[in-house]
């Protein structure tokens, strides 16, 4: 998300760091920051925001936060929330389903003038990158890059009735989109409607029937929020992303919609300029408000986790500098009680949320994992999971906090976990738990009393239903209890706060400790004897290609491939391979080779199956003996390399015009050989090449010359003779293709290469390099070109 | 005639070797190193099931997170995918060992995005995971510390900044100082005198649950590395396409 360095600067009194500076801070302690540009009297700054932080930071007033956080100077937010006076609400809400629309708020001012934005305005949003529509358009787009809650105002002349909807779409039902485009719904997908039809993709995109123009006067405005998943589906179906869906699919707190209202109408008043405008009363459909969360942590798992030595005040700093309210809880064990008899009496409800409905109602399991969150200790939703969860104690070690559980045959009786280490056998069957609150008194939701209740274990009918007894892990050891704002939607436990702790503090000072050594636990055997064969086939002059795994035609095919020639998985390595000694053949001149010996070893994929197979292949040019010359050699080449596995291969012969390519299944060849001892002999490198020098893409020449020297001359002396007088196009050192002894003399034949990096050589350019080196060659006594 | 020059020229090339692929050579480098630590080598398919590469790596369906791969399908196989990262071999070996243990995976991953001289379909990853009763994120800074002086030199600078993978946290990046502009700024580091090399992260405790293993007693650290940029970057390799080329003008070099 790009954001402007002037509006960060609005939260603040005191001056905030310069743009690099800020730049290596949020680097170092927050995010990746993509690209900075200057523009004329301002800074942008792209900052990567990854879906961790989509929550809070997809908005100035969340990076302003992190400023604060890291630099300690003090955010005093822009007071822009509307104090003036409203009139009674005169629209009204219905939403169909709450879980899809946790809040939607909405309200109407009257007598607003629709027009073009303040140059202010304009100027902020198109530097972000944004097109000015119209006063109230632009000032919803300024709150979301404000704030991060996406808006949308109707023009209330055009809609029908007072009532908005918020309900699922028809099938069939259509909307004409802001941009002109025509959507068709599926059916399901949530729409904003009035009493006849949509008016929006409820957190997508605006329709045209209720679109503000200059002739609106009268607006409805939105904050809402809905549920990420299904914007992200209805997104994905109608392949429409937005700015608003971005942050919906993101999943933002409801707490945030009053803060955008508040903000959105004090700024639409504002600038209408008159006294005129009339704000009614917010309309907030707002069933099920979000507990703040409670994450705690204890010094020593804090240490442990980050390989630190902080003390708790360190923590404590850090987390009131994270505005998470820490909170040091000396004895969690006792805590749990002490929250527990708090809830008494509060009713019990079958499935009741720990996160919605705690602490107005309980079942069992979210009653002992509400009062286990309160004092900072994250536990398993399910019983059975808890049962699980816990340390096994006897019922005459139980002490305040330990957990009870049953097998009363009342409600459904769990023999497996769901999700703490899913699938672990819980023989005794799990279907109710309780706190043990000591002296032999238990606290817990219950189903037949219909509320929380403590009582006498012995008196209870639970007694005879006892399965075992467990204690919390952690629940010993004082710890660091903190209240999570509500749009940190990623700090969900333990783990979670240990991040933030770590990254506040920096990992720049974090010690450096390498693991102490040991053995290796086992050896792979595919790996080892695929690296054996490369070696082996390196020795004897074969290299090594990497081809593509996708091809045209396969017996596994891509859902939704790249291209048309890549719509399938290569089923061998053959064909690629032949293809790949087609073009090394015609490249012989330049690899200084009329042999092209080459292997691949890489994944194939047949019906059902998929396997590491092995290619091996040689092509040889016409003046190395062709075909016939590359099969006796693939073929000595296979053979040896069976020796040096020792075990046979069942592979196949594939064809190519001037050569062959053996290929075998190398999992199934493994499977006959022995097991290794280390990897010592096969993970040797023997790098040549310190800088890559890029192929040229433009056509190699090829010259050949024959020199007459006296028959002491040394070829290498006559090689890097021509070498030097060649020019700089010489592509490679001249490659000997022929010696010829005759009186005395010897004739050496010389093929050379031209090439350029930046041109097509012509022959003239060429005839002009062989000149030079005819020439040269001339003037040396007792040589002669032939 | 023909059939002289003929094997003078084979003559005149008898002996000469072969060359490993580049990413051949980055595999057996880094296996070494590791090896040496007591890392296990370990391996898994290129097909994966969603389970692997995703569930259980702590991506929720229908999630945002899901978008930082683009992800392809196999046709009339539901939920069967390329695997976008090397990290499922991570929750296969886990499935099967009893920790402590630390293994070294590398292996061919793909993702569904337009090619360009940075970008490919198919491109190479090499996972590392130790899980035991005592590590740290200390630990996993020091050894990544040792692995990067070891495959580049003692001078290497390093630097851990926070990174988001949904399958660690901690999650970190780990920069090394730009080798090409000795840190004053060029295209390779973005003019940030960095170069990001490895992603890494205390393993999430969702993912060692999920991997049925026990997250009270056991904790891990992970992270991976793309051999492709790490290969551009060592030999000045300017197009990731010629690692897949086929093209032995490349190959030789190596």
């Amino acid at each position: 998300m790009k954001v402007s360095y002037h509006w960060l600067q609005t939260y603040f009194d005191t001056d905030i760091p310069k743009p690099a500076d800020l730049v290596d801070v949020l680097t170092m302690h927050a995010f990746e920051i993509e690209d900075v540009t200057e523009t004329e009297n301002d800074t942008l700054i792209d900052v990567d925001i990854l879906p961790n932080r989509a929550h809070d930071c997809l908005s100035h007033r969340g990076i302003a936060r992190e400023i604060a956080l890291l630099t300690g100077n003090t955010l005093v937010p822009p007071e822009r929330s509307y104090t003036g006076e409203t009139i009674e609400a005169d629209i009204a809400v219905s939403v169909a389903d709450s879980a899809l629309c946790p809040r939607y708020m909405a309200r109407t001012l009257t007598g607003v003038s629709v027009g073009a934005s303040p140059e202010w305005l304009k100027k902020t949003l198109e530097g972000l990158g944004e097109r000015s529509i119209n006063n109230i358009v632009d000032l919803t787009n300024f709150v979301l890059f404000d704030t991060g809650q996406p808006l949308h105002a109707f023009d209330a002349d055009k809609v029908d009735g007072n009532m908005i909807y918020v309900r699922p779409a028809e099938e069939g039902e259509t909307i004409t989109l802001l941009d002109g485009a025509e959507a068709t719904f599926q059916g399901g997908e949530l729409v904003i409607a009035d009493e006849k039809e949509p008016l929006a993709i409820a957190g997508v995109k605006g329709g045209t029937k209720a679109e503000v123009d200059e002739s609106t006067t009268r607006v409805i405005l939105e904050s809402a929020n809905f549920d990420a998943t299904h914007v992200r589906k209805t997104a994905r179906t109608h392949n429409i992303n937005t700015d608003a869906s971005k942050r919906f699919e993101n999943e933002i707190t409801p707490e945030l919609v009053r803060v955008a209202m508040e903000e959105l109408t004090a700024l639409i008043a504002q600038l209408s300029g008159n006294e005129s405008v009339e704000v009614s009363e917010v309309v907030d459909a707002y069933p099920r408000k979000p507990r703040a969360r409670r994450v705690g942590v204890s010094v020593s798992e804090t240490n442990a986790t980050l390989g630190t030595q902080l003390t708790e005040q360190d923590i404590i700093d850090i987390c009131s500098r994270l505005s998470f309210a820490p909170i040091v809880v000396a004895e969690p064990a006792s805590q749990v009680i002490e929250e527990a008899e708090a809830y008494l009496d509060a009713p019990y409800e079958h499935g009741a949320s720990v996160t919605y409905d705690a602490p107005e109602k309980f079942d069992c399991s979210s009653f002992v994992a509400f009062c286990y969150a309160q004092a900072g200790i994250g536990v398993p939703r399910i019983s059975v999971d808890q049962y699980a969860f816990g340390e096994a104690i006897a019922q005459d070690e139980l002490a305040p906090g330990d957990i009870l559980f049953f097998n009363s045959g009342t409600g459904k009786v769990h023999y497996e976990t769901k999700e703490f280490l899913p699938g672990t056998e819980v023989s005794e069957g799990i279907d109710h738990c309780a706190l043990y609150a000591g002296n032999g008194h238990i606290i817990h939701a219950s189903w037949s009393n219909g509320v929380v209740v403590k009582e006498s274990l012995s008196e209870s009918d639970l007694t005879d239903a006892l399965v075992g007894c467990r204690r919390m892990p952690q629940s010993a050891e004082s710890r660091i209890v903190t209240t999570i704002p509500h749009e940190r939607i990623d700090v969900r436990r333990d783990v979670d706060l240990i991040e933030e702790i770590g990254r506040v503090r920096g990992y720049a000072n974090l010690e450096s400790n390498v693991p102490a050594q040991t053995e290796r636990s086992e050896i792979d055997a595919q790996f080892y004897y695929a690296q054996l064969i490369r070696t082996h086939l390196c020795e004897n002059g074969f290299s090594e290609l990497y081809l593509y795994s996708f091809t045209e035609t396969g017996k596994r095919k891509i859902l939704n491939p790249l291209s048309p020639d890549k719509k399938a998985l290569r089923t061998q390595l053959a064909p690629q391979v032949a293809d790949a000694l087609t073009i090394n053949l015609r490249n012989s001149d330049l690899l200084g080779t009329d042999t092209v010996s080459v292997f691949e070893i890489g994944h194939v994929f047949a019906k059902e199956e998929e396997y590491m197979a092995c290619a091996i292949a040689v092509a040889c040019k016409k003046a190395a003996g062709g075909k016939k010359h590359a099969r006796t050699i693939l073929d000595d080449t296979v053979s040896h390399l069976e020796t040096t596995l020792g075990a046979k291969t069942e592979g196949t012969i594939t064809e190519h015009e001037s050569g062959a390519i053996y290929e075998f299944n190398l999992d199934k060849a493994v499977e006959n050989l022995g097991e290794p001892a280390d990897y010592d002999k096969v993970l040797s490198t023997s790098e040549v090449v310190s800088h890559y020098v890029t192929p040229s893409p433009y056509p190699f020449v090829v010259r050949d010359i024959a020199v007459w020297v006296p028959q002491s001359t040394r070829v290498e002396d006559v090689s890097a003779f021509i070498q030097t007088h060649a020019g700089d196009l010489l592509a490679r050192e001249p490659r000997l293709f022929d010696a010829y002894e005759k009186d005395e003399h010897i004739s050496y034949a010389f093929r050379l290469v031209f090439q350029s990096y930046e041109k097509t050589l012509t022959d003239e350019e060429v005839n002009g390099y062989m000149d030079a080196v005819y020439g040269a060659v001339e003037a040396q006594k007792g040589w002669e070109v032939r | 005639m023909v059939d002289e020059q003929g094997e003078r020229a084979e003559s005149m090339e008898a002996g000469q070797s072969g060359h490993l692929h580049p990413i051949s050579i980055l595999i057996r480098e880094i296996t070494q190193i590791f090896d040496e630590l007591g890392f296990s080598v370990a391996h898994g398919p290129e097909i994966e099931s969603e389970f692997y590469n995703f569930d259980a790596l702590n991506f929720p369906p229908d999630h945002p997170s899901r978008d930082l791969q683009d992800t392809f399908w196999i046709k009339g196989e539901r939920g069967n995918v390329l695997r976008t990262q090397t990290s499922p071999i991570q929750v296969r070996y886990m499935e099967t060992h009893e920790p402590p243990f630390r293994l070294i995976a590398s292996g061919r991953t793909f993702r569904n995005e337009a090619t360009d001289a940075t970008h490919d379909v198919q491109f190479y990853q090499c996972e590392g995971l130790l899980v035991d009763d005592r590590t740290s994120l200390a630990e996993l800074k020091g050894t990544l510390d040792h692995f990067l002086k070891r495959l580049f030199g003692d001078d290497v600078e390093t630097r851990l900044r926070p990174g988001f993978f949904p399958f660690v946290e901690p999650g970190v990046e780990v920069d090394m100082r730009c080798m090409r502009c000795s840190s004053d700024g060029c295209s390779a580091c973005k003019q940030s005198g960095w170069i990001e090399v490895l992603g890494a992260g205390m393993v999430h405790p969702n993912v060692l649950n999920a991997s049925g293993v026990d997250w009270r007693k056991w904790r891990g650290f992970a992270f991976g590395i793309g051999l492709d940029r790490l290969a551009m970057l060592r030999w000045g390799i300017d197009d990731i396409r010629s690692l897949y080329a086929g093209d032995l003008r490349v190959i030789n070099q190596f």
